[in-house]
């Protein structure tokens, strides 16, 4: 049947067939098979006796069953002393309102304000414009008194000539 | 005068009829080659063993699976131990190594036991390496020798499935002897000649 085989590989079959071929059952085998046919052919249809022991799936069932009863466990627990240290601490915190807080006159929008003249001479089209007070006047100069409030807004609180009320500034909040 | 087929289904209708003591003429006269079968197969001899006692177990609990129209009692009873090994093999994850006694001892010279220890170690690394079918092809038609239909018969294949088989075994295990230095092919070889087609 090794005809058409590689001599050597040939060979190599027919050395490895003879040590096969010296290989004699074991007396635990032969021992085996004596209980074998000792056994009695209608318990041989109920009994496991073979020597490779089937696959079960129990072992493998039962450790995810068990790890998932652990954990089902060790999460209830938890659920447990929570609630009980909860029950067992300090009243719940009220929630009270602070009677200081805020003030009456507490306002989102800050009043601050800054005021500010600004020098002013009419120009030749009869215009008010601002100038620079260290240069020359060149007709009558005014204080154009302004409040600038920190919200933005800008408001002119009067006009005055200089000299006649340089001061008159109304520092009174938008 | 009955054949051995004859009597072996004797037995076998004896193990049917609740006769267990019929179980000890078929294993004194085909424990050994399917023992031979099984260690080919198997990589320990505790596993090649426990294969054999589980396919006389198989016989010993059903008895009646066996149709003497199928073939002879020890095809069937290779075609059951094909079966464990192939069970084996797939569930089976942990293995120990071939026992010493897997490979007796000749009475040639110890430095040629040395060498021919060491070839037969190295070629049935070969072998157990093939996959499960080639390993069991080159296993009963190159080892136990058997005819090309007996073998058909076990595996339940065609005879040409058996011979095509067989030519991919024998290759395949040339190419694995190759690699591992045990055999030196010439080069200018044709392939088919070197079994490599």
């Amino acid at each position: 049947m090794t005809a058409n085989l590689h001599p050597h590989v040939a060979a190599l079959i027919a050395a490895y067939g003879r040590d096969l071929g010296r290989l004699t059952p074991s007396l635990d085998l032969d021992a085996r098979m004596e209980r074998l046919v000792a056994t009695p052919a209608c318990e041989m249809r109920t009994r496991e006796i073979s020597a490779t022991p089937r696959r079960r799936i129990a072992p493998a069932f039962g450790r995810w069953a068990a790890a998932a009863c652990l954990g089902t466990l060790a999460v209830a627990g938890g659920v447990i002393i929570g609630v009980r240290v909860e029950r067992a601490g300090l009243p719940p915190m009220r929630v009270t309102h602070e009677p200081t807080w805020p003030p009456p006159d507490f306002s989102m929008w800050p009043t601050d304000s800054v005021q500010m003249q600004i020098p002013a001479e009419f120009d030749s089209r009869g215009t008010l414009v601002a100038v620079d007070g260290k240069d020359q006047k060149a007709g009558t100069r005014y204080w154009v008194n302004i409040v600038v409030s920190n919200d933005g807004t800008v408001r002119i609180e009067n006009i005055v000539p200089v000299g006649e009320s340089q001061h008159a500034v109304d520092t009174q909040t938008p | 005068m009955k054949t051995a087929n004859g009597e072996d289904a004797e037995y076998v209708a004896r193990l049917v009829a609740g006769d267990g003591h019929a179980l000890r003429p078929l294993y004194e006269r085909h424990g050994r080659a399917l023992l031979r079968f099984s260690a080919a197969m198997c990589r320990s001899r505790q596993a090649a063993e426990d294969m054999v006692h589980d396919t006389f177990v198989e016989l010993m609990r059903e008895p009646g699976n066996f149709d003497p129209a199928q073939g002879s009692v020890f095809g069937y009873l290779c075609g059951v131990l094909r079966h464990r090994v192939s069970h084996h093999f797939r569930h089976q994850k942990r293995w120990v190594t071939l026992d010493d006694d897997a490979h007796p001892h000749t009475e040639s010279s110890a430095a040629d036991e040395i060498a021919r220890s060491e070839l037969t170690a190295a070629f049935r690394r070969a072998m157990l390496e093939l996959p499960l079918p080639h390993r069991e092809i080159i296993a009963l038609c190159d080892l136990e020798e058997l005819p090309y239909a007996t073998v058909a018969s076990i595996l339940d294949c065609p005879i040409g499935t058996v011979r095509s088989r067989l030519h991919r075994a024998r290759a395949l295990l040339t190419i694995r002897l190759v690699s591992l230095e045990v055999v030196e092919l010439p080069n200018d070889l044709p392939l088919p000649q070197r079994g490599l087609t």
